[in-house]
């Protein structure tokens, strides 16, 4: 893709991602308890897969924690 | 269902065309560098041929009856946004030269740490600030100043940030 296509004012789309993640945060909170209770097993599995991930591709920087 | 079946998604968008290449970002590429973090929604940046690409995204979604609220495309229950290439040349780049991660069978891709610090810095609300703070340490210095240096405005912002979040640490 040349520059030329590149979309050049970027506040509207951050402007409307930004509403769009506070709406989200909002709505989250609201929850009930058992709920966030869910959404939060959920994260500390997701934490766990992400631990199982190995860095393959050598052009990039390596996991800190496997240097 | 989670991030698993997520990331399989993502790469059947690739092989079906839908998008050309993909790089997670934001709070889960921030957890993915070990840092304990508690994030809702995935970031994934995608590079796509054109703007109407985006929204043919979008419909691809629709027809398989995704629940789509606001930005976020509801992916086996999670909330996904996707940030288009087209946006920034520093999305392209930052998707070009994101690390190949293998989970157990399923290939993905994720920002590199250089990249995304970078990324966090053009943000810069509190919460990137703090990520930032805790990736400093497992970044590659020369690596992230120059990519810096490529992708600064003419006020050189992205410097500024970076050394305002130096004399804070």
């Amino acid at each position: 893709m040349t520059s030329a296509n590149y979309t050049k004012d970027t506040t509207k789309f951050w402007q409307k991602r930004e509403k769009a993640r506070n709406n989200l945060d909002s709505k989250r909170a609201s929850v009930s308890y058992s709920e966030k209770v869910s959404i939060a097993g959920r994260l500390q599995s997701e934490a766990k897969f992400l631990k199982t991930g190995r860095i393959v591709s050598p052009k990039s920087s390596p996991k800190p924690s496997e240097t | 269902m989670g991030l698993r079946e997520v990331l399989v998604t993502l790469n059947n968008l690739i092989e079906s065309g839908v998008i050309k290449d993909y790089a997670i970002g934001g709070g889960y590429a921030v957890m993915f560098y070990d840092i304990p973090l508690s994030t809702y929604d995935l970031d994934v940046l995608v590079a796509l041929s054109s703007e109407e690409d985006y929204h043919r995204l979008y419909q691809h979604f629709r027809e398989k009856s995704c629940k789509i609220e606001d930005v976020y495309i509801y992916i086996h229950g999670m909330p996904v946004q996707f940030l288009p290439n087209y946006i920034s040349p520093l999305f392209n780049t930052a998707i070009e030269e994101a690390s190949e991660v293998e989970f157990g069978g399923i290939r993905s891709k994720f920002v590199n740490i250089e990249y995304l610090i970078v990324l966090l810095l053009t943000s810069f609300r509190l919460k990137d600030r703090i990520r930032i703070q805790s990736l400093l340490g497992k970044a590659d210095g020369t690596r992230l100043l120059s990519i810096i240096q490529r992708f600064d405005n003419d006020q050189r912002q992205l410097y500024k940030r970076y050394n305002k979040i130096l004399a804070e640490t």
